[in-house]
C-alpha cells in the first residue's frame, strides 16, 4: 500500500513527512536552455538508474496527460510549478511512490523521500542512503565551502528541505493557532497553510519546514523540526481535549459533517475537504466508529479532482465531477 | 503655475534634476513630462509590479551590494564573468540565479556577505560526498597557477599581518628583507 494511504506515528496530527535534497550535476549549467543539454542530462541520469536499485523508473512529463500530472501534484509528489511549467522535465519514481525525484526543475535533481506520519529520522536516513547511491554513479556539483551547489543560493549547503504536514483543526477552532504561529516565528522555520488562499487555509492542513540549508547540519535541521513539531502536536492534542470536554457539541459537529458527506448527491472538492477535517478528528478521537483511519485517508485522496478521475478511469466536466464525487464518497464509506 | 516647457497646461509634475551637484527644479505638465521621458511618481507607482518571488528579492539584495557606496572595492568585479558559463554578475542579479556551479567560486567575494544574510552562514557544515573528481576542485589549482605569488608579495603579506598583530619586531625584520629584495 502506498505511504499516503497509510497511518504512521502520531498520524492523528502529523499526516506525512518529506525529505528533499537539491542536487546538481557537475559540468552542466543550472538552467539548461537547449534540448540537447536537457537530453544529455537526462541520459546521464537514466544510465545510472539501473545501478542503484529501488525499482525506480524514469517517466518524462511530456508523455503524461494533465490529469496524471495533477494527480501527482495532489499527492504532493511534485510541485505544481514543475508539473505545469516544465514540459521537458522528467520524474523518477518507484511503485510505492515513496521516492520521487524531479529532474529538470530549478535544480537538476530534487530527490524526495516520503513517509506517512511523523518519521523524520528514518526518512532522512533513507534519503541519505539513496543520495549516496546516486552519488556513486553521478558527479554532483559541490564545493567544500558551500556544500552542494544549487541554482538559487537559498538551497545550497545541505540542499535539505525537511517538512511535515500537520492537521490542526482544534488549534484553529479554539483560536490558538495565532499564538502557535507567533511562537514559531522565533525559530528559523516556515509554516504555511497547505491549501493556502491568501487569507485562510481550508482543510486545516499546514506544512512546517526549515528555512536555512547552509551552516547547519542535516541532523540539526531535522532536530529543530522534530522539536517544534512535537510541541505543536502536544498543543493540538490539548486543544482537542478541550473541545472534547464539551462532548455533545463536538460529537454533534462531527456527525453533522458525516451526515452531509454520506448523503450529499453532489459535492465540491472544497466542501469535502472542509467536512473531512472534522471527520478525521472524529476517527482520531474514537468518536466516529463508522469510519476507519484508512477510509478517511482514502476519502481524502480519491475526492481530489485529478485522483478521483484517475480512480474512475474517466474524465468528467466540473458539474458531473461533483455528482461523481458524492458517489465515490458513498462507495468508499460502504466498502467492507 | 503653468508648465515651463509648453507654457500652456497646468504644471503638476515637479522634476528635480541634480547634475554634478548643480540642482535645478522644473515644473512640467503631465504631457510634457512624458515627452521628455520624465514619468510622474504616480505613474511609476502604477507600473510598479510588486516583486514577490525569491529571484527578485535576491536580485535586489545583490544590487545593494553592487552599489559603489555600499562596498566600493566590489566594483572592481564588475567585469568579471564566470569562465565556465560566461555569466556576468549582472546576469545573476537580473535572474537571481547562478548560471552554473562554477559561479559560486567566481563570485565568492560577493556571495559571502549575501549568503550570510540569506542563510545566516556562508560555510557548509553538513555531510558532503565525494568531491575529489569535481570540476570545481580542479579549477582551484589552475587559478592559483595563473597568478603565482612572488617572494616579495608573500613578504608584504606577512608584513601586513605582523603589523596587524602588533608584532613590530618581526615586522621590522620582514621590512628589511623586503628592502634586500629591492
Amino acid at each position: 500500500m502506498s505511504w499516503y494511504l497509510q497511518s504512521g506515528t502520531d498520524s492523528d496530527v502529523v499526516i506525512s513527512t518529506r525529505i528533499r535534497f537539491a542536487r546538481n550535476l557537475a559540468g552542466f549549467r543550472f538552467h539548461l536552455e537547449t534540448k540537447e543539454e536537457k537530453q544529455a542530462l537526462e541520459n546521464k541520469i537514466k544510465e545510472s538508474l539501473f545501478n542503484i536499485g529501488y525499482g525506480l523508473k524514469m517517466l518524462p512529463l511530456s508523455n503524461m496527460d494533465d490529469i496524471t500530472k495533477m494527480s501527482l501534484v495532489e499527492k504532493n509528489l511534485i510541485s505544481p510549478e514543475f508539473a505545469l511549467k516544465h514540459e521537458e522535465g522528467s520524474i523518477i519514481i518507484n511503485d510505492e511512490e515513496n521516492i520521487c525525484i524531479m529532474i529538470g526543475d530549478e535544480d537538476h535533481l530534487r530527490i524526495q523521500v516520503f513517509s506517512s506520519g511523523f518519521d523524520l529520522n528514518n526518512t532522512l536516513n533513507y534519503a541519505i542512503e539513496l543520495d549516496q547511491k546516486l552519488e556513486e554513479v553521478l558527479t554532483y556539483a559541490t564545493s567544500e565551502k558551500y556544500g552542494y551547489l544549487t541554482a538559487y543560493p537559498n538551497n545550497c549547503g545541505t540542499g535539505l528541505k525537511a517538512s511535515v504536514m500537520v492537521h490542526l483543526p482544534a488549534l484553529l477552532a479554539t483560536g490558538n493557532i495565532r499564538q502557535v504561529m507567533d511562537a514559531m516565528s522565533h525559530f528559523e522555520i516556515n509554516i504555511r497553510g497547505i491549501y493556502g488562499d491568501n487569507s485562510q487555509s481550508t482543510g486545516d492542513m499546514f506544512q512546517i519546514s526549515n528555512q536555512k540549508t547552509l551552516g547547519v547540519t542535516e541532523k540539526e535541521i531535522i532536530e529543530s523540526i522534530q522539536v517544534i513539531t512535537e510541541k505543536i502536536v502536544e498543543q493540538e492534542r490539548k486543544a482537542r481535549k478541550f473541545l472534547a470536554q464539551n462532548n455533545i457539541e463536538l460529537e454533534d459537529q462531527i456527525y453533522r459533517n458525516y451526515g452531509i458527506l454520506t448523503n450529499a448527491r453532489k459535492i465540491s472538492y472544497e466542501e469535502t475537504r472542509n467536512l473531512l477535517s472534522m471527520i478525521k478528528v472524529g476517527t482520531d478521537l474514537g468518536i466516529l466508529p463508522e469510519l476507519t483511519d484508512s477510509k478517511v485517508q482514502k476519502l481524502y485522496l480519491y475526492t481530489k479532482p485529478a485522483n478521483m478521475q484517475k480512480w474512475l478511469g474517466k474524465q468528467y466536466d466540473p458539474i458531473d465531477r461533483e455528482i461523481k464525487r458524492a458517489e465515490v464518497i458513498q462507495k468508499i464509506i460502504q466498502e467492507k | 503655475m503653468l508648465c515651463e516647457n509648453c507654457q500652456k497646461r497646468e504644471a503638476n509634475v515637479n522634476y528635480l534634476e541634480n547634475i554634478n551637484g548643480v540642482k535645478k527644479e522644473y515644473h512640467l505638465c503631465e504631457e510634457c513630462s512624458q515627452k521628455l521621458g520624465i514619468t510622474s511618481q504616480m505613474e511609476k507607482a502604477m507600473n510598479f509590479a510588486m516583486p514577490l518571488d525569491f529571484p527578485s528579492f535576491f536580485g535586489s539584495l545583490l544590487e545593494d551590494f553592487n552599489s559603489p557606496a555600499f562596498m566600493p572595492y566590489l566594483n572592481e568585479m564588475k567585469n568579471i564573468e564566470c569562465n565556465s558559463c560566461k555569466s556576468s554578475f549582472d546576469d545573476i542579479v537580473s535572474t537571481g540565479r547562478f548560471g552554473c556551479p562554477n559561479c559560486y567560486e567566481t563570485f565568492e567575494d560577493k556571495m559571502d556577505p549575501i549568503l550570510k544574510r540569506i542563510q545566516g552562514a556562508n560555510r557548509h557544515v553538513g555531510r558532503l560526498g565525494k568531491i575529489s573528481d569535481n570540476h570545481i576542485k580542479q579549477a582551484k589549482p589552475k587559478q592559483k597557477a595563473e597568478e603565482p605569488k612572488t617572494e616579495k608579495e608573500k613578504l608584504e603579506e606577512q608584513l601586513k599581518q605582523a603589523i596587524q598583530e602588533e608584532r613590530y619586531e618581526e615586522a621590522a625584520k620582514i621590512r628589511d628583507e623586503i628592502k634586500k629584495l629591492k
